[in-house]
């Protein structure tokens, strides 16, 4: 970021700074800060401050940011950029919206940002204990770990999948990873029997990884109905998958036709709801 | 007839250096052809690379070598981004011959330098590539009659001033 902007941000004050999980900059508005579920805001001189008094960034921060993000070589860029996303070294991410250019009826890329929001990852190798003793007591299943938005899924996928690759669940496992988003799998954090594809479409990953890896077990985030056939596919194969969806809970999973679908078929049998209220947890549910 | 074989050699080496310093001269003409010349291999290894690879312009850069860019500070002075490579491209014209329009299309370009999608990153690199292999020929031609010229005439300098000597 440029130093008009990096250098307030410097200045936070260490409890606020570690628990910052995005940076939002908008064009010609406050900047904001994502810390445990609410927006702060921050002024020149790195203090925390109400909206009115809050840092904006202009045209110049934003162009300054975007030129940081892709290494001054945004044309590398172009298929994450259309999706909304950079993605940044060391597992964060960026996302982008703005003016889309359209062709043919699809998004080529955006004319102008207007907005950058920098997703900072958390590892919390702990954070999905539970789940893996729950497999090392009953078993692999396929497993379903729903959330509102920025309720902790990904770093619940984070962990789950460090754990069962590393740990003594009963013994480390060789699990697979579909990044198509860039920013579930931290290469310097989280090593051992990972096999990861990043920067793939879910459905395309999924296949790879089953025929390729031989992996006991398939982490991805986010399922979309565009992946339903190769999860059932990776069922039917014989790899547990542990994946994520957008729901508040089991019954709003319910009410979206191809989780119901995939629910109905009996291809998740354990789900695990988080929730980010009253500080981030989760429960494990058996329908 | 013991001075004649010196006069002889004498002369030889009159005509000799007078030839070779029309080279010299013939060969400081050809810096500005040298430099557009490595120019174009530039932007047509950056084509490559972006073609067939997502590589950054940081790791592009590192792979390019040229002799007559390299001379005259042109890749020291691209390579050293710290502004991002569109500024240090358009600095780094600075230190070419190149004046005019030339100068001109080679600012254009680097104006575009990694901050705009692929598409029109392949357009500038195709646009700037077009105008300077026009330049180079007409500069390839204009050099080699320079240098054949430059030579002729030292070598001629070079005999007048032995047969006034001797």
């Amino acid at each position: 970021m440029p130093r008009r902007i990096a250098f307030p941000l410097s200045l936070l004050p260490r409890a606020v700074a570690s628990s910052v999980t995005e940076v939002r900059l908008r064009l010609n508005a406050p900047l904001s800060l994502s810390v445990n579920g609410r927006n702060l805001f921050v002024n020149e001189h790195g203090k925390v401050c109400r909206i009115e008094s809050a840092l904006h960034a202009d045209e110049d921060d934003l162009r300054a940011t975007l030129a940081e993000l892709t290494a001054y070589s945004m044309y590398a860029y172009d298929d994450t950029v259309r999706n909304g996303f950079i993605p940044i070294e060391g597992g964060a991410r960026a996302g982008v919206c703005g003016e889309a250019v359209r062709a043919d009826g699809h998004v080529t890329g955006f004319r102008r940002i207007y907005s950058i929001n920098i997703r900072i990852p958390r590892f919390l190798p702990d954070f999905a204990a539970n789940l893996a003793e729950h497999y090392k007591t009953h078993g692999l299943c396929s497993t379903l770990v729903l959330s509102p938005p920025a309720a902790g899924k990904t770093t619940f996928l984070r962990s789950i999948a460090y754990l069962l690759a590393s740990g003594n669940y009963p013994h480390p496992r060789r699990v697979g990873i579909v990044d198509e988003r860039c920013e579930l799998f931290l290469p310097d954090k989280m090593c051992s029997l990972i096999d990861c594809v990043r920067d793939m479409p879910k459905a395309a990953g999924i296949e790879l990884l089953t025929r390729s890896m031989s992996p006991e077990v398939i982490v991805c985030d986010e399922l979309s109905e565009a992946e339903a056939a190769a999860v059932a596919e990776t069922q039917n194969s014989g790899v547990y998958l542990i994946a994520s969806a957008h729901a508040p809970d089991y019954a709003g999973a319910m009410r979206r036709p191809f989780l119901k679908r995939l629910c109905d078929n009996g291809i998740f049998a354990l789900f695990v709801l988080l929730t980010s209220e009253g500080g981030y947890r989760y429960d494990l549910y058996t329908p | 007839m013991i001075f004649t074989p010196l006069k002889l050699l004498s002369a030889l080496i009159i005509v000799g250096a007078c030839f070779f310093a029309g080279a010299s001269v013939a060969e400081a003409e050809n810096t500005s052809y040298r430099q557009l010349s490595g120019i174009l291999a530039l932007l047509a290894h950056i084509r490559t690379r972006i073609t067939y690879t997502h590589f950054s312009l940081e790791v592009i850069f590192a792979d390019f070598y040229d002799d007559a860019l390299e001379k005259c500070g042109f890749l020291a002075c691209l390579k050293d981004a710290r502004g991002g490579y569109s500024a240090s491209f358009c600095e780094a014209v600075g230190r070419l011959t190149a004046t005019g329009e030339t100068r001109d299309a080679l600012l254009a370009f680097g104006r575009t330098l990694g901050g705009v999608s692929m598409r029109e990153q392949y357009a500038a690199l195709e646009t700037t590539e077009a105008f300077l292999q026009e330049k180079v020929a007409r500069l390839r031609e204009s050099a080699e009659k320079k240098r054949r010229s430059y030579r002729s005439l030292g070598a001629l300098a070079g005999a007048m001033i032995a047969v006034i000597l001797f």
